[in-house]
């Protein structure tokens, strides 16, 4: 067991940092909205930017060289999310292609499929938003009740999703629709272009920032056979997949902690760090940043080696999520002041308030590490 | 990066968790507030368990897998001061126990006993007094350790020359947050039998989501003190071990409180032997200061005075994690 990087890892950071002193704006902490990757303006960045870090090999280095990757281990995929979230993601949303989109067409894709969108998520010139949530089916995803009746050819989509990230400007939607009536075992995924007729999208205001809630209607989308991603009523095993990249597949961590220091600076610059409760209070926030990265590492590692991800990504999720919380508690008792100065300790602070909720609940998390790991009996 | 064990830290692992296995959950027949095993021990030293930090393939990350493990036990066994601390000492094999404690030493020390050696940190300065029967007052108590009082003013004490009184101090933050995460896991997994074995209102009690969701609230702490732990063992340098200890002290408290609180009355009774991980448990709670001294001692090392803060990512050279 061994917790250092390699020399290359480093090396491969140092890159990284170098790429983004260089492309990122400098007045970045409001060129980016304070750090809001749904907002206009990094949205529209992220469209040369991702471009740019693809002709560098820096957007998916860990990607098999077959398919236009770097070859590399998990590890760089991690360090280049860590440098990304650092900064509020300039990627906006493309993180989801490198992350888990990617990922799953390579596993479940056709051919044509992979020609399709592999070469594009490769040149960062695609992206995805991800069509799971309804209003009746969240935490409980195998209740969704949106249809992909099939027809001649292909399939008629109906019905309605919502909490959708990125939904008004993503080029594709990786959609869940129910194809059967079994519950996990009638769902199929379909990769639908956003800009099919019967596609309605409505932006959902959001405490989040910008364009990070959307609802999106499918009014008889006609969609072609070819859209089908692996089985029709085979899509549970993808959605099981994809959960668990993108669980941890964003290192939100990395810019919780970027503004938590940031605002004990402006707190000792100002004399408001001296005090025995505070810096107990600060320590417990560290230390749970501490282990929320190890054990995000941990799932990492078993990337690294090829294995399938375990169970430890519920607990990296889970603690995440206490973690981004203890921050935003501690935030708004000892510097309620410096959320609404400063950028970046704004959107940490807002980021403590979503982090339950965001990409699984953590009570869902603890429902499965009480069945899989516990091996608890079902209670209802 | 690598989170794996290498094949001589398995075997370690793999050993001593079959020796505890073999010696099952409970005690039978003992209502006492701690038991010890003294032929155990002795077959642990024989076998060079007790050497095991000066060993080059094992270590301290090797020790603290070795007393993460070997806190899982009901029995109570010094492990931390005779692993980790003692051989800093250069003082020849390990006393019968190792007492530690932090000048002045007002309260009951853990393994204060007759025969056993007390080593004491006083200031930048580390301390040996060999133990009789009259320098030891004994104290009764619920916390599942031999615990006693002594006088210090009337100890002969030897100074232990160039031993480095911090880096014995993390060792023993670091150790004592190993036994913590040991006997948590044993507490929480006689807990999770309970609660599948216990009926109540035709159901088992495990089967309540709210119970569901607490235990595994206690998993996920156990499980990232284990990090923070490893890490300070791999690491033991500037604030790893205080936050290790820190995170784990918390860890100690949650755990025993929710262990007890799903047992129920029979967690309470001597005849059940959940007592001898949860008041272990409270006790390393109050280690070193307890919770607060080691927030603070870690607030001190990753803040230190002066300095300006900046978050541990912004090192675009950092090693380590």
């Amino acid at each position: 067991m061994e917790f250092k990087w390699t020399e290359d890892h480093i090396a491969f950071r140092r890159k990284l940092r170098s790429a983004l002193d260089e492309l990122l704006p400098s007045d970045w902490p409001v060129f980016s909205k304070g750090y809001d990757n749904g907002s206009d303006t990094v949205v529209e960045f992220s469209r040369t930017f991702c471009p740019e870090l693809a002709k560098r090999g820096l957007l998916i280095p860990h990607w098999p060289t077959q398919y236009g990757g770097g070859g590399l281990d998990a590890y760089y995929h991690w360090i280049l999310g860590e440098e990304m979230w650092r900064n509020g993601e300039p990627r906006a949303y493309q993180y989801m292609s490198v992350n888990w989109v990617g990922p799953a067409i390579l596993k479940y894709g056709t051919e044509d499929q992979k020609d399709f969108h592999i070469p594009r998520i490769c040149e960062g010139v695609i992206s995805y938003c991800q069509g799971f949530s309804e209003p009746n089916a969240g935490s409980d995803l195998a209740s969704l009740t949106t249809k992909a009746t099939p027809r001649p050819g292909g399939y008629l989509i109906s019905g309605q999703k919502i909490w959708t990230s990125a939904a008004s400007f993503a080029d594709y939607c990786v959609l869940l629709a129910r194809t059967g009536a079994e519950r996990s075992k009638g769902i199929s995924v379909l990769l639908v272009p956003m800009d099919l007729p019967g596609i309605e999208v409505r932006i959902i205001p959001s405490l989040q920032g910008q364009r990070s809630l959307h609802e999106v209607f499918f009014n008889d989308v006609e969609i072609d056979a070819s859209a089908l991603l692996g089985d029709e009523n085979g899509g549970w095993n993808i959605v099981r997949h994809i959960l668990s990249h993108e669980r941890v597949g964003a290192p939100g961590y990395a810019l919780i902690w970027r503004g938590f220091a940031r605002a004990l600076e402006l707190m000792r610059q100002r004399g408001r760090f001296e005090g025995e409760a505070v810096r107990e209070r600060a320590a417990r926030c560290e230390a749970a940043l501490c282990a929320t990265r190890v054990m995000t590492l941990q799932t990492v590692d078993r990337r690294a080696r090829g294995e399938e991800l375990d169970d430890t990504v519920n607990f990296a999720k889970f603690h995440g999520a206490e973690a981004a919380r203890m921050v935003g508690d501690f935030l708004t008792d000892y510097a309620p002041d410096l959320v609404l100065e400063d950028p970046i300790i704004g959107v940490v602070f807002r980021r403590g308030a979503s982090a339950g909720i965001v990409a699984g609940a953590t009570e869902v998390q603890l429902d499965l590490i009480s069945r899989r790991v516990l091996e608890l009996p079902r209670g209802f | 990066m690598d989170f794996s064990l290498n094949e001589t830290q398995r075997a370690v692992v793999e050993a001593i968790d079959s020796a505890v296995e073999r010696q099952g959950r409970h005690l039978p027949g003992s209502v006492d507030k701690y038991v010890t095993n003294p032929e155990f021990v002795r077959e642990l030293r024989e076998q060079g368990y007790w050497d095991i930090v000066d060993q080059d393939d094992l270590g301290l990350f090797g020790a603290v897998l070795m007393i993460e493990s070997l806190s899982r036990s009901p029995y109570c066994l010094e492990t931390t001061g005779s692993v980790l601390v003692w051989p800093m000492l250069g003082r020849g094999e390990a006393p019968e126990a190792v007492a530690l404690v932090v000048a002045p030493a007002t309260g009951p020390i853990r393994f204060a006993m007759p025969g056993a050696s007390l080593v004491v940190i006083e200031g930048d300065e580390v301390r040996i007094a060999s133990l009789g029967e009259n320098d030891v007052q004994a104290v009764e108590s619920h916390f599942a350790y031999p615990l006693g009082r002594v006088d210090c003013d009337k100890l002969e004490f030897d100074l232990a020359a160039g031993v480095d009184a911090g880096e014995l101090r993390e060792r023993w933050s670091i150790g004592a947050a190993a036994e913590i995460v040991g006997a948590a896991t044993a507490a929480l997994d006689i807990t999770l039998q309970h609660v599948k074995d216990r009926i109540l209102f035709g159901k088992p009690l495990g089967a309540l989501q709210v119970v569901q969701h607490r235990l595994s609230i206690c998993k996920v702490a156990i499980a990232a003190t284990q990090k923070l732990v490893y890490r300070a063992a791999l690491r033991p340098h500037g604030p790893n071990p205080a936050l290790a200890l820190a995170q784990a002290q918390e860890t100690a408290v949650k755990v025993s409180q929710e262990c007890q609180q799903f047992h129920g009355a029979i967690g309470l009774t001597l005849e059940h032997p959940l007592h001898h991980w949860t008041y272990r448990l409270k006790f390393l709670a109050t280690e070193i200061g307890g919770g607060p001294a080691s927030l603070e001692r870690a607030a001190e090392r990753t803040w230190p005075a002066g300095q300006a803060i900046s978050d541990p990512l912004a090192d675009v050279e950092a090693a380590w994690i």
